[in-house]
Order: C-alpha cells, then sequence, then structure tokens
C-alpha cells in the first residue's frame, strides 16, 4: 500500500482494515514528519493487533486561571500573569473558577458522561521546574464526570473509500491545573522559567483503549476539538498548547494477552497524533519482530526527527503518592430541576438545556437536509469556518445547489487558500462573495475556471464583488452560439493537418480543439457548449 | 506537636502502647522501663531500595543512621493503629469539611499581574525568568 | 503605664479613648519591655518601626475621633509562620530566613484593620513542628515562669502548701511549651496583650497551658488559614493567646468569618459572639472523659481537675463521666496524617522561586535535594520521609487511608458524646505542668513530649473548638492548666464556661513590678 508516495509498512489491526489518513483539510499532506522505518519485511509481515487509548488536555477558555485571578491570556510577558497562589508562595489557598466547573460541566454533557453530584480535588505529587507546589491540584478518586462516549466519524480523501463510524468510551473527565513551562538552555546548562501557564485550568478526558491506529486516533482528536469550539469550553488552538494529547499504545497478536504499552506525551497537533502513533505501532512491531522487548516507558514526539523517544526521566515507574487537596472541601453540583438551588450551585439542567447543536448532530442535518454525502459533510463540519460559510449561502438562497456549494468550498476555496499559504481562519471573504460566484457559475456566468481566479482576486481583496470583478476582467462566459462557432470555426480553419487526421479517425484529438478554442477565449468560451458546437462542426 | 521525638528511641512506643491498653494508675512519667509489650515489635527494616527511593520523591536525604532509624521509629509507632479493626464501611475522613459545599469564585482577573513582587524572593532571576538547573537528570 | 500593660484590653481601650493614654505611648513601652524579656527568646523580629508608624496612625485616629474600636492602638503579636507584608516570615526555619512575604496573611490584615499595633514575629519550632519551642533555627523560646525575668513581675498568689522550688541549674529552664511559645511568652510577659499562634495538634493550647495563659483552638473553618504557612491544612487553624476570656474573645470577634481566599472557611456569615455578664452555669452537662485519665497524668493536674469539676458541680451543673473510646488512638492516627500532609506541604520548597536556595548547578534535582537538606532541620525532614512511606502505593491503605478511617472514628466519639447531651468537655490540656529543657529533650524523658499533644489533638482531628484555661500554679511555682472542649461553632458556650472557670479560680495575674517602672 502506498501513502503519500512513500513505500509503507503494511499490518493489519484486528479488523483488517487498512490504515488510513484522516483528512485535515488543507494540511492533510503537507506534514513534513513521515516515519523513518525501512519498509524491509513487507512482505512477510505477520497480523498484529494494535491499541490504542488517548489522554487528552483541553484548556478551559476562561478569563482567570483555575484555582486564581491571574490571567489566562496566551503570550504574554514572561512571569506576569502569575498570582502568590500560582508560584506557590507559602500560605496561599486554592479557590476554584465557576466558569471552569461550568465549561467541564457543559463538556461532560455533550459527551454524554455522567456527573458527579459531589467530586473532589486530589495532589498528585512530582518535583519538576515548573511545578513550584511540588504537586499538581486534580480530580482522581472522584472525578467531575465519567462513563461517557464520543462517537466520531473516520475518513480520509484518496484514502478511505467511505467513511465508518467509531466510538471511544470515556472514562472520566477531571479538572485539572496546567503547569508551568521551562525552557531550556543548553548552553548555559540552566532552564528558565516562566509560570505564566502555571494554573491554567485545563479539562482531562481520558478515553478507554477503543481505537486502533492513528488515523482514528486524530479522527478523535479532531472531533473532540470540533465539539470543544462549539461549546465555546476551549480556544482549540493547538499552535497554543491549547490541546495537548498523550496516547497509550500497545501491540499483540490477534488472540494473545494485550501487549506492554508505551506512551507517548504531549502530542501537539492532529497531523502528529496520526504521525506519532502511527511511527510508535511500527517502532514496536519491529522491535518484537526483531526479537526485542517493549518496555513500558513514557515517550516523546519529536516532530523534526518524526520519531518518537524515550523521555530521559524513565527510570522506575513514578508513584505520584495522590493525596485528597486539604484546602478544597468537595465540589457540589445542581443536579435536580425540581429542588431549589439555593448554594447558588453550578445549575446542570441549566447547562444542558443551553448546549449548542454538536458536530455529529449537524452532519446528519446536512446530509438529510441537503443530500451531502457523509464524507462531504465531515468536512463541511470539521472546519467551523466552511460550516459557517455553507450554511449562510444556503440561508441566503435555499435554491443553490448545495453540491456545487460544498465544492466551491472543499474544493475551490481550500486550494486558493492552501495555494496563497493562508489559514482558513483568516479568509475574510464575506458569505455573500461566495454565494455570487456560486450563482455566476450556476446562471453560465462564468466557467469554473474563472470562478478560482475570481477567488484567488477575493483572497486578497475581498471589497470587490465577484460580479465587479468579472465586469472588470470581461470575465463572462462567452455563451453566444453564433460567437461560439465563429471561434470553433477560426480554431478549425487554422488547422487543417488536424482536422484531416481527427477525420480520419483520431477522435482524441477533439481535445486539442477545445484546449484551442479555451485559450483563443481567454477561458471564458463555455466549454460545454463548445464541445457540442465543435463535435458538430468536425462531423460535417 | 513533635511527635518524632516520640519515636526517636526505641522505647518510646512502648509507653505510648502503655497509655494506650493500660488502665493500671500511674503518676509519674516516664513508664517506658516498667513495661514489656510483645506484641508489634516486629522490625520494620528498610530496605537499601526504599530508602533510595524514599529520598529521591522526598528530595532530602536520611542524612545518616539515625535518620533511618527515625523513620523505622515512626513505622513502629504507625503499626499500632493496624492493631485496631476498623470495619468496612467506616469511610476514610480527609476532613473535616466534608459535608460543605465548596464556594466558586467569578471568572474574574484580579491578580498575577506583580512580577517584581513574584520574582523578590527568589535567589536567582534572569530577565524575569526564575531560574533552575537543568531537568530530566535523575538523582545519583 | 505597667499597670496598664496588664489590664485587660477593654480596660486599656478606655484609657485609649478617654485620652489618659495615647497608643504610642503604649507602643513605646512595650517595646522598651522587649528589650529586657530578651533572654527568652520570645520574638524573632521585632517590627519596631511599623509598630511605631501604626501606633502614631492610632494615635491620629484616636485624636479624631475616628477610633477603629477596641483594638485600635492594642499591641499584637503574630506566631511567625503568618505571612506578613514587607516582614520577614521564617517559620523558624534557614530555609525561609529569608522570605519576606508580599501579602498579609488575612488574620493579620483583619487584626491590622482593626487598628492593633504589630510588634513582632514570634518563635516556634521549624514549621511548627515541635510542642517545646526549642526546635528554631533562632534558638529555644524559654518560659517566664521560673525564670530570672519573673523577678520583674509580681503576682498574688496564695496557697496552702508553699512552693516547693528547686533551684534550677544555671544552663536550664522551663520550656514554653508548644509550638507557638514565642506568642504564650509573648503575651505573658505582656510585651503584647494577645497573639496569635497556630494550632494543629495543640501548638496553642500547649504553651498556653504551660504559661498560665488563655488558648483558644476555634471551630476549622472560622477563622481563615489564607497567609498561614501550613503544616497540616485539614487540622491547622490560628489560635489565639490572651490572659482572659474576654481579650481571647475580643480578637476571635476581629479575626473570624469567611475569607474569599480560603475556601475552607465557613461560609455562614460570622455573627460576633458575646459573653453574659454573670454565667449561670445551673443545668450545664459537662463531660470527664475517662480516657484521658491516663497514666502519666500528674497527680497535681489531676486533683486540678477534679477540683473544678467539683466547683462546677457545686455551682449546679453536672457533672458526667463520659467515654471517647478510641482516643488512644488518636495519637498515632495524627502522627501519620501530620507526616503525610508534611510530606505534601513541603515539596514546594526548592529553592527556585523563594526559600533557601543552595549552591548547586547540576540538575533541578540536585538542587531541589541539597537546598531541602539545608533548609530543613531533622524533624522536618524526618517526618517527609515517613509521610511520603506511608503514601507509597504499597502502604498507602495500611496507614494512610486507616488512619483517615480512625478520624472519623475520633470525631463520630466527639458525635456521640454531644447526642447524648454533653454540653462540654472538660480534660487536662497537658499531663504535667511545664518540663524542664533538660528533661524534656533528654532521652531518658522522652515519653514526657510523646504525650504533649495526648490531650489536644483529638480537638483538631473532629474540628471542634477548644480552650485552654490556667486554674493555679504548681508546687514547683509554674500553671496548671485545664481544657474544655465543645461542639462544632460552639465558641459562645466554651468561651462563657472558660470565663466562669476563670472568675472561679482566679489565676495569677501578673504585673510588672513598680521597681521595675517604663515610665
Amino acid at each position: 500500500m502506498k501513502l503519500s508516495g512513500n513505500p509503507r509498512i503494511l499490518y493489519i489491526n484486528k479488523w483488517d482494515k487498512c490504515i488510513s489518513y484522516v483528512w485535515y483539510c488543507r494540511n492533510a499532506f503537507s506534514s513534513s514528519t513521515q516515519p523513518k522505518l525501512k519498509d524491509n519485511n513487507f512482505f512477510c509481515r505477520e497480523k498484529w493487533n494494535s491499541v490504542v487509548g488517548l489522554e487528552i488536555h483541553a484548556q478551559i477558555a476562561s478569563k482567570s486561571k483555575l484555582f486564581s485571578g491571574a490571567d489566562t491570556s496566551f503570550a504574554k510577558p514572561v512571569n506576569t500573569c502569575v498570582s502568590f497562589f500560582d508560584c506557590a508562595t507559602p500560605g496561599t489557598l486554592p479557590v476554584l473558577n465557576k466558569r471552569c466547573v461550568e465549561a467541564a460541566v457543559s463538556t461532560s454533557l455533550a459527551l454524554s458522561c455522567k456527573l458527579n453530584e459531589v467530586s473532589l480535588f486530589d495532589r498528585k505529587h512530582y518535583f519538576y521546574a515548573d511545578l513550584p507546589a511540588g504537586y499538581q491540584i486534580t480530580q482522581q478518586r472522584q472525578p467531575l464526570a465519567v462513563d461517557g462516549e464520543l462517537k466520531f466519524r473516520v475518513f480520509t480523501p484518496g484514502v478511505h473509500k467511505k467513511a465508518y463510524v467509531k466510538l471511544s468510551k470515556i472514562k472520566q473527565i477531571q479538572l485539572e491545573q496546567d503547569s508551568g513551562k521551562s525552557l531550556h538552555d543548553e548552553l548555559e546548562r540552566r532552564s528558565l522559567v516562566d509560570l505564566n501557564r502555571a494554573g491554567i485550568p485545563l479539562m482531562e478526558f481520558v478515553f478507554e483503549p477503543d481505537l486502533t491506529d492513528g488515523e482514528e486516533a486524530a479522527a478523535l482528536v479532531k472531533e473532540l476539538s470540533i465539539i470543544l469550539e462549539r461549546l465555546g469550553t476551549c480556544s482549540c488552538k493547538m499552535e497554543e498548547g491549547a490541546i495537548r494529547v498523550d496516547a497509550n499504545i500497545s501491540v499483540n497478536k490477534p488472540g494473545k494477552p494485550l501487549g506492554i504499552r508505551t506512551e507517548i506525551k504531549n502530542i501537539g497537533s492532529v497531523r502528529n497524533v496520526a504521525t506519532a502513533v502511527r511511527y510508535e505501532i511500527e517502532r514496536q512491531i519491529l522491535e518484537l519482530e526483531a526479537g526485542g522487548v517493549i518496555v513500558n516507558e513514557t515517550r516523546a514526539w519529536n516532530d523534526e526527527k518524526g520519531m518518537t523517544v524515550p523521555m530521559r526521566d524513565k527510570e522506575e515507574k513514578q508513584d505520584y503518592r495522590f493525596m485528597p487537596e486539604p484546602n478544597l472541601p468537595p465540589l457540589h453540583l445542581h443536579m435536580d430541576e425540581s429542588i431549589e438551588n439555593k448554594y447558588d450551585l453550578v445549575n446542570v439542567p441549566l447547562l444542558k438545556s443551553q448546549l449548542p447543536e454538536l458536530p455529529e448532530a449537524i452532519r446528519v442535518k446536512l446530509q438529510e437536509n441537503f443530500g451531502l454525502s457523509s464524507e462531504t459533510a465531515i468536512i463541511i463540519v470539521n472546519e467551523l469556518v466552511l460550516l459557517q460559510y455553507f450554511i449562510n449561502i444556503m440561508k441566503e438562497n435555499n435554491k443553490r445547489s448545495a453540491k456545487r456549494v460544498t465544492n466551491i468550498l472543499i474544493t475551490d476555496l481550500l486550494t486558493s487558500l492552501n495555494n496563497k499559504n493562508i489559514q482558513l481562519n483568516s479568509c475574510l471573504i464575506p458569505y455573500q462573495h461566495i454565494g455570487e460566484v456560486v450563482d455566476l457559475l450556476e446562471n453560465r456566468n462564468i466557467n469554473i475556471t474563472v470562478a478560482r481566479q475570481i477567488l484567488d482576486i477575493l483572497i486578497d481583496d475581498s471589497e470587490s464583488s465577484p460580479r465587479q470583478i468579472v465586469e472588470r476582467n470581461e470575465w463572462f462566459q462567452i455563451t453566444d452560439e453564433t460567437e461560439l462557432i465563429k471561434l470553433c470555426q477560426s480554431v478549425i480553419d487554422d488547422n487543417p493537418e488536424l482536422v484531416k487526421k481527427y477525420k480520419n479517425g483520431k477522435k482524441k484529438l477533439l481535445k486539442a480543439f477545445l484546449g484551442q478554442v479555451a485559450s483563443r477565449s481567454e477561458r471564458r468560451a463555455d466549454m460545454e457548449q463548445v464541445t457540442k458546437i465543435m463535435e458538430r462542426l468536425l462531423s460535417t | 506537636m513533635d511527635f518524632s521525638r516520640l519515636v526517636r528511641n526505641n522505647q518510646n512506643y512502648k509507653s505510648l502502647k502503655f497509655i494506650v491498653h493500660s488502665k493500671r494508675r500511674q503518676s509519674s512519667v516516664p513508664l517506658s522501663n516498667e513495661l514489656k509489650v510483645k506484641d508489634c515489635t516486629g522490625d520494620p527494616k528498610i530496605s537499601k531500595k526504599t530508602i533510595s527511593l524514599l529520598e529521591r520523591i522526598s528530595l532530602v536525604d536520611f542524612g545518616n543512621e539515625e535518620g533511618v532509624k527515625r523513620l523505622e521509629a515512626a513505622i513502629r509507632f504507625a503499626k499500632l493503629l493496624k492493631t485496631y479493626h476498623i470495619d468496612e464501611s467506616v469511610k476514610p475522613m480527609y476532613s473535616v469539611l466534608e459535608r460543605e459545599k465548596l464556594r466558586l469564585r467569578e471568572d474574574k482577573v484580579n491578580e498575577g499581574d506583580c512580577r517584581e513582587k513574584i520574582l523578590k524572593n527568589a535567589a536567582v532571576v534572569d530577565e524575569y525568568y526564575f531560574v533552575a538547573p537543568p531537568g530530566n537528570i535523575p538523582k545519583e | 503605664m505597667n499597670k496598664i500593660l496588664s489590664a485587660p484590653i477593654k480596660q486599656v481601650s478606655q484609657k485609649i479613648n478617654s485620652g489618659e493614654v495615647r497608643p504610642s505611648e503604649i507602643c513605646k513601652s512595650v517595646l522598651k519591655l522587649t528589650s529586657s524579656i530578651k533572654p527568652l527568646n520570645a520574638y524573632i523580629t521585632i517590627t519596631s518601626d511599623l509598630a511605631e508608624k501604626q501606633s502614631q496612625d492610632a494615635d491620629k485616629r484616636h485624636n479624631e475621633g475616628k477610633s477603629f474600636g477596641r483594638l485600635d492602638g492594642i499591641p499584637v503579636a503574630i506566631k511567625d509562620n503568618f505571612c506578613t507584608k514587607g516582614q520577614r516570615t521564617t517559620c523558624a526555619s534557614p530555609m525561609l530566613a529569608n522570605f519576606i512575604p508580599e501579602y498579609d496573611a488575612t488574620v493579620y490584615n483583619r487584626l491590622k484593620n482593626a487598628g492593633a499595633i504589630l510588634i513582632g514575629k514570634t518563635n516556634l519550632d521549624q514549621f511548627a513542628m515541635g510542642s517545646g519551642t526549642v526546635d528554631s533555627y533562632y534558638g529555644p523560646t524559654k518560659n517566664l515562669w521560673n525564670s530570672d525575668i519573673l523577678n520583674y513581675y509580681v503576682y498574688d498568689f496564695h496557697k496552702e502548701t508553699s512552693l516547693n522550688m528547686s533551684p534550677l541549674r544555671k544552663d536550664d529552664w522551663y520550656i514554653a511549651g508548644g509550638s507557638s511559645g514565642g506568642s504564650a511568652i509573648a503575651v505573658a510577659t505582656r510585651t503584647c496583650y494577645a497573639a496569635i499562634g497556630s494550632d494543629t495538634g495543640g501548638s496553642t493550647r500547649n504553651p498556653a497551658s504551660y504559661c498560665g495563659l488563655i488558648g483558644l483552638k476555634p471551630t476549622y473553618g472560622l477563622v481563615s488559614r489564607h497567609g498561614l504557612i501550613p503544616l497540616v491544612n485539614s487540622m491547622d487553624v490560628p489560635g489565639i493567646i490572651t490572659r482572659n476570656v474576654d481579650d481571647v474573645l475580643l480578637i476571635l470577634n476581629a479575626i473570624a468569618g469567611p475569607d474569599s481566599f480560603d475556601s475552607t472557611t465557613l461560609q455562614r456569615d460570622y455573627m460576633q459572639f458575646q459573653l453574659p455578664e454573670s454565667v449561670d452555669i445551673t443545668g450545664l452537662r459537662i463531660g470527664i472523659p475517662t480516657e484521658y485519665r491516663v497514666p502519666g497524668l500528674s497527680e497535681e493536674v489531676e486533683s486540678c481537675w477534679d477540683k473544678v469539676a467539683c466547683h462546677l458541680k457545686e455551682a449546679g451543673a453536672t457533672v458526667i463521666p463520659v467515654s471517647l473510646p478510641h482516643t488512644k488512638y488518636s495519637i498515632v492516627c495524627y502522627s501519620i496524617l501530620n507526616q503525610c500532609e508534611v510530606a505534601s506541604n513541603m515539596a514546594r520548597y526548592d529553592g527556585i522561586e523563594y526559600g533557601l536556595r543552595a549552591d548547586e548547578n547540576y540538575s533541578t534535582e540536585a538542587l531541589y535535594a541539597k537546598s531541602r537538606s539545608e533548609g530543613f532541620n531533622d524533624v522536618v525532614r524526618s517526618r517527609i520521609l515517613a509521610g511520603n512511606y506511608f503514601l507509597l502505593q504499597e502502604n498507602y491503605d495500611d496507614y494512610f487511608v486507616k488512619a483517615m478511617k480512625m478520624r472519623r472514628l475520633i470525631s463520630n466519639d466527639f458525635n456521640a458524646v454531644w447526642d447524648s447531651n454533653v454540653d462540654i468537655l472538660l480534660t487536662p490540656t497537658t499531663l504535667s505542668d511545664a518540663p524542664l529543657y533538660s528533661e524534656y529533650t533528654s532521652s531518658d524523658n522522652q515519653t514526657q513530649c510523646s504525650i504533649q499533644d495526648f490531650c489536644t489533638q483529638p480537638a483538631n482531628m473532629a474540628g471542634i473548638p477548644a480552650i485552654n484555661v490556667p486554674t493555679t500554679i504548681s508546687r514547683k511555682g509554674l500553671p496548671i492548666s485545664l481544657q474544655l472542649m465543645a461542639p462544632f461553632l460552639h465558641e459562645q458556650r466554651l468561651l462563657t464556661i472558660a470565663k466562669w472557670i476563670e472568675q472561679a479560680v482566679q489565676f495569677p495575674q501578673l504585673t510588672l513590678k513598680d521597681t521595675y517602672l517604663l515610665k
């Protein structure tokens, strides 16, 4: 099986399904990192199962930190968002942020979790320069929510023919603090510690090991991030570290017990989730096939080298010595609508009533109402910007062809943006303009080539309307039959040799004629009509 | 309250043991020599491995043999709890406020922009960063 | 002035309000007195500049008729494990010898806002881990009683039997108790009217007992711990040491109540406690827990206990023997929970953000280990190691979880007693009067140390309020005290009965001799 032009090792997961890539819109295959495994053993590979479980940390979108009133803004000057509590000043105590509880409750509800009416906080102990208290406050014994599930679709254009649905169970969702950041100054042998991130609120999602490969892992992360974005409970800016993924991975032979697992820590992009997990599965298989053993260890994904590497602190297994956080009484939630909320607790029924429509429901709706395919629905919903375009364009004029709209968005707009290296989120084109492009196409005022050129212009200049651009450039499609006949005839007249060959049976040459018509008309000719006219003229 | 003192020599727990179990009245202290405690004497020998594990997770040293003896005495003392059977139905009590409801804070930024104050007590600071030696090097 | 320094706060306040004396004058005298009592080593830091400034501000307020109330201009001291902005806060440990907090503990903040004058930060055992105030980086605190300094004072005391005071060795003294020994001596010596201590297993009541003072451990959650450098978060409470019950009430009313910086403060609004002018104890049901009648209890303390119980009975109270069956396990349970929390709480001291930083650059771990070994004494280090041992996965259930279960049984013991309509418990605070330093620190007498907090820590386990009330002077010439314990949040009852006992026993009050005139 060939992927991305590179020979790859083929392995079979427990459902004998080929590994595929999930679609990441424009960035799908732009990653430079590829596993650097040799492709020996290609043909003699035995079957292996692979088991993947994820733990995902998502920063909660809040103004202030989980337990202090310090700012959570990203990229602030070093150590300017640090309260006394955040730097573990003796005598300071945690005070829980209501917004963080509400965000985690909404998220738990969206993931069909069972909320614990009473949850507890615990200390998890380990020494690290960017963990000033020597422990992290988290929820271990009795987390905020348990027993949820996330259903998501796995689909990678070009790899999967069809999308398939996957379900991963959620063991628990807990609130916890983020750590600070250490900059390692190798030259001077020291770490520089910035505590701006210390104490930023996190939701940790602990998933059961229900996945089989990197593609599913990446699709899960993507789906979770769409949900969080819809809920507004996380910025989901992975480039800012708003979502970080730890993956537990093991491989085993079918029918044999599960293998020893390794953990890859802190994977920072959806793309890297797929590549890192795939790499690690392959590494483990190679190791075992070479007669080696897998050790239970923590590894890191090295993006530059495109490989997982063992982390240096792997001595004995860590004993975190969990202990109840004595400075935080139990967190109670208001669960029952029929009872008065007299302690002003976080109101679960209220939050439930305010949940927005979730991506899976939107996809189903898109398929039902607009006849989109599952695959198209996935791509549209995966990008909030595309979804908003789609909905707005269709709302503006529901006569428009949904298929044409999705084609323009998925194929043409994304390609244009990609060519100019512009993020979808930075696309300033008003939806009305894109709608107008669709209409111009629909009315055959322009052809698809012109449509793409218009999009290119709109990306740089979102002020002009598509119609103005077409007028300015005289790009209207030539649909007048007499004019088109004239054009075709002139090409025929200029190419007597070709005409002779065509008439002798070289019908393939039709394309050459059409090409000349297109270029003579500066690609404005309605090629559908031209084809018919040309065939007619040549057959006489 | 310094109970480390009370476990500093091996006799102490015995006297405590006495206090715990004897109903006999005594008018003065100490009592340790008058006691023969037979149970609870299973001397906890701390293995080298445990010692180095404890030093690594505590990041303090035992210092010397005395330190190890102190730990052994502390464990011996703690083992007195083992002699008492507690019913399964008894739940651990981690706080006397277990029936209270945690009060929550409104999500407002009202702290934290105080870099000078934060850094003032740090012995080493560079360009507004705290400074630590390189990490991820296991303790020897 | 000497009389003023020994007067109850209410009287002093009246004198200030009437213009008879100015806060700055009191402050000046008190500061002068602190240097006279220096040999007792009550203070780690005398905050004289701050005190002078604060007292001048108090003068001004009084002149302008804008007094903050009863505590305006009243000198107080605070144990050196409470953060005070701009004043170093050491916990009596080299680890924090250079630590200057940039914020105020809520307790100090509230006292400040009530106009109290901070005289100094008082001595303690390192990180409050001790019951003698002998393990301080700044040296031990000595008891005022039977010290040379006691000669500066007079007190009224008629005893049937004459005092049997054996002469002290030159290098020996009676310990002040602890860990808030500095706070107790600060109050006993009249260098302040009230001092804040902390009480985790008896650290306020124990020195109050040895120094003949009122020592209140409030209900857990009634007074904010924000700014109190923790020993055991689930048991620590700010304690109050004063010379009489009225004073302790004034301070409690100033510092108690919910605090947005401490999630463990109780939510209900604090209703100021008030004491009745005259106390009637008819019908009061007083429990005497049999488990506190332990071997090792000194005859003098025991007879004092019986005598006071008898007094109460004669005055119309019902005295009932009660049982708190798990008391005997409380001390073991307390020691485990203490060490486990210490292991956790001490993890933050690594020399990076604050505190002692050793000269070590090999690795983060090496720096931490060296800083922590240099910054902590044997006691602290031993507790960290033992705590981590109990928290290891293989030991967790046997020790830590079991101790937490025992804690519930101990707490249930108290609930059962209250449920049987017992209003209050009367017990010893300490098993004897203050031991000699030589006794206390000698290996022969470690049994005595081991039972220092036998009577006091159960109240911390259950979170209930308890108070030390001095009752008499022992044959050795040292204070003997008793403890009262009341149900959760029943400070009113606790203080009322303490006041009744106070009035009944007439414990001698010290006054500076006229020959030692401060003015």
